[in-house]
C-alpha cells in the first residue's frame, strides 16, 4: 500500500475515533453549555 | 524510428552475435559492432561520420568532421531494465523542425532484439516496435483491447544526430510525420514516410527504475508531466475514495445509532410576556451514564410577536457543580409590503456537554418579552391572539421543557465529515491540477479519462 494510502487511513481512522470517543463522552467544541448569551446580548433576533 | 528487421532473433536458433571491429575510413577510428550482423549503419562515434557496413567492406555514406556529442548514458553502457539486460548501441537526436528536441537510446539484446529509451529531458520511456497494427475506435485507437486517445496529430519529426549503429540506414535531417495516442502510462506512436508506417509502444518509466538500470539521475517531479504520465495521485484518490466513503458510512452509523436519548424531565412552564424574570427549580433529572451529552429543549408554539430568555443551571445535588446553558424561544409574525411574514417557530434546544453522571436540579431562569415593534406595525393589528391595548399577555399552553440525554451533535459529525474530506479533496485537487497540466500539452484536446486505467497502480 502507497504512504500517502496508508496515511490517510491511519487518519480517517483518528478522525472516527475521535468522533466515537466525542460521542461516547458526550463532548462538542461547539456545546452550548457555558456560553455566554450571544456575546451578553440577550433579546430577539429577528429582522 | 524504422521498423525492426525481422525476424529479430529467435531465442532458440540464432547465436549471439559476436562484436566485430572495424575502422571509420574517415577518420581511422576503431568501432566495434555490437550487433554486428544486424546493425546497417553506423554513425562513427568519433567524427560523426554515416558508414554503411551491412556489407563486408564498410562504405563511407556521409563523411562529418564533428566532435561526438557527450550523451548521457555513453555507447556500450549496459543495463538490466524489466529484467532484461540491454546494451546501448545507437542514440538518434529529434525534434519538431528543431523544436520540441528528444533523444532516442537504441537498446540491443540478441534474445530479445532492439528497444528504445526515449527521454525529453523530463521523464523516460522504454518503447518497442510494435509489429501488428491497432484498430481505429472511435477516434482513438486500440492495442491488445487497450484504447489509447489521441494526443498528438500531425506531427513531423526529424533526425537531427546520431551515433552508434542502426539497423536501419539513418540519415540526418530524414523526416516521418507522427501521430501519438496515448493511456496512462503508456503511449502509443505512429511514424510514417513514403516507404513504411510503424507503430511504438512506449511505456513510462519510473525514475528509480531509469536511474537502477542505466545510472541516470532521472528529473524529479518534472512540470509539466509527460503526455502519459499517470498521474501519482489517481491511486490515492481511488483508495482514498473507499476510504472516505467507508470512514463516513461509519460516522453516519454512528449518529444514528447515539441519536435520541431517552427524555429525562418534561414540564410546563406558564409564561407571560411581561419582561419580568420567573425562576423556578425543575427535577431531579438523573443521568446514569459516565459523561453524557444533555439536551434542553423548550417549546412556546403558541408564542407570537414575542421571545422568552431561558438561562438554564444544571446543579449536581451532590458536588453543587452547575452547568449553565442559554437559550431563546421567539417567534414573530406580520404583513409588510411582499405580503405576511413569519420568523421564529417558538423553539430553543440547547446541548450541554460532558455531563457527569448524578442527579441533578435543573434551574431556570426565564423572562418573556413582548416586541413592542408589533404595536406599530401592521402585523400587530393581525394578532389575534394577543390584540388587546396590554402590553401583558399569557402565552396560551406556556412552554414546555424537555431535558433528555444522548442523542449527537451534528456539528461533531460535519467536522468529523470534513476532517476526513480534507485530504481527499487536496489529493483530488492536485490530480485535477496535473489532468490538466498534462493535458495541456495535448494538441487534440487532451487525452485519457482521469481515472480509467489498467495497469492500476493500486496500493
Amino acid at each position: 500500500m502507497e504512504r500517502g494510502t496508508f496515511l490517510y487511513g491511519l487518519w480517517s481512522l483518528f478522525v472516527v475515533g475521535g468522533f466515537l470517543g466525542m460521542t461516547m463522552y458526550g463532548y462538542s467544541p461547539f456545546a452550548d453549555g457555558g456560553r455566554a448569551p450571544r456575546a451578553g446580548i440577550y433579546g430577539p433576533t429577528h429582522k | 524510428m524504422a521498423s525492426t528487421p525481422e525476424p529479430i532473433v529467435s531465442a532458440a536458433a540464432a547465436p549471439a552475435p559476436a562484436t566485430k571491429a572495424l575502422s571509420c575510413p574517415s577518420c581511422g577510428g576503431t568501432l566495434n559492432l555490437r550487433a554486428a550482423g544486424y546493425t546497417v549503419t553506423v554513425a562513427c562515434q568519433y567524427c560523426g561520420s554515416i558508414l554503411d557496413v551491412a556489407n563486408p567492406d564498410v562504405r563511407l555514406i556521409a563523411e562529418y568532421h564533428q566532435a561526438a556529442a557527450e550523451i548521457e548514458i555513453p555507447l556500450g553502457t549496459r543495463g538490466t531494465l524489466r529484467g532484461v539486460e540491454w546494451e546501448v548501441i545507437g542514440y538518434v537526436q529529434r525534434s519538431e523542425g528543431g523544436a520540441y528536441p528528444w533523444e532516442e537510446y537504441l537498446l540491443f539484446n540478441p534474445y530479445h532484439g532492439y528497444r528504445w529509451l526515449i527521454s525529453n529531458g523530463r521523464g523516460w520511456s522504454f518503447g518497442e516496435m510494435v509489429t501488428r497494427a491497432p484498430t481505429w475506435q472511435f477516434g482513438a485507437v486500440a492495442l491488445d483491447g487497450q484504447a489509447y486517445t489521441s494526443f498528438f496529430s500531425d506531427g513531423r519529426a526529424q533526425v537531427d544526430y546520431v551515433l552508434g549503429e542502426f539497423y536501419w540506414r539513418v540519415q540526418v535531417g530524414e523526416q516521418v510525420s507522427t501521430d501519438d495516442y496515448v493511456r496512462p502510462g503508456f503511449m502509443l506512436s505512429r511514424e510514417q514516410n513514403a516507404q513504411e508506417v510503424s507503430w511504438t509502444l512506449s511505456q513510462w518509466l519510473e525514475p528509480d527504475e531509469i536511474k537502477a538500470a542505466f545510472g541516470v539521475e532521472p528529473p524529479r517531479n518534472p512540470w509539466p508531466p509527460l503526455p502519459h504520465q499517470p498521474s501519482p495521485y489517481r491511486g490515492r484518490i481511488r483508495t482514498g475514495f473507499k476510504l472516505a466513503l467507508g470512514a463516513l458510512l461509519f460516522l453516519t452509523l454512528l449518529t444514528i445509532f447515539f441519536g435520541g436519548g431517552p427524555t429525562l424531565y418534561k414540564t410546563n412552564l406558564p409564561v407571560a410576556l411581561d419582561g419580568r424574570a420567573h425562576s423556578t427549580t425543575l427535577g431531579p433529572v438523573t443521568l446514569s451514564r459516565p459523561y453524557q451529552l444533555v439536551s434542553i429543549r423548550a417549546r412556546a408554539s403558541q408564542i407570537n410577536n414575542g421571545w422568552i430568555d431561558f438561562d438554564y443551571a444544571l446543579v449536581n445535588r451532590s458536588t453543587q457543580a452547575t452547568y449553565t446553558a442559554y437559550g431563546l424561544a421567539e417567534r414573530y409574525s406580520g404583513r409588510d409590503s411582499e405580503g405576511p411574514w413569519t420568523e421564529g417557530g417558538g423553539r430553543a434546544t440547547v446541548k450541554i456537554a460532558a455531563v457527569p453522571a448524578g442527579t441533578y436540579d435543573l434551574v431556570v431562569d426565564y423572562t418573556g418579552n413582548w416586541w413592542a415593534g408589533a404595536a406599530s406595525s401592521s402585523s400587530y393589528s393581525s394578532y389575534s391572539t394577543y390584540s388587546t391595548a396590554s402590553p401583558t399577555f399569557d402565552v396560551p399552553g406556556g412552554a414546555t421543557i424537555e431535558v433528555s440525554r444522548g442523542s449527537v451533535f451534528i456539528s461533531n459529525f460535519l467536522l468529523a465529515a470534513l476532517l476526513i474530506l480534507v485530504p481527499f479533496l487536496f489529493f483530488l485537487w492536485r490530480h485535477l491540477k496535473f489532468e490538466s497540466a498534462r493535458k495541456a500539452e495535448s494538441d487534440t484536446g487532451g487525452a485519457g479519462s482521469m481515472f480509467n486505467s489498467d495497469d492500476d497502480e493500486d496500493d
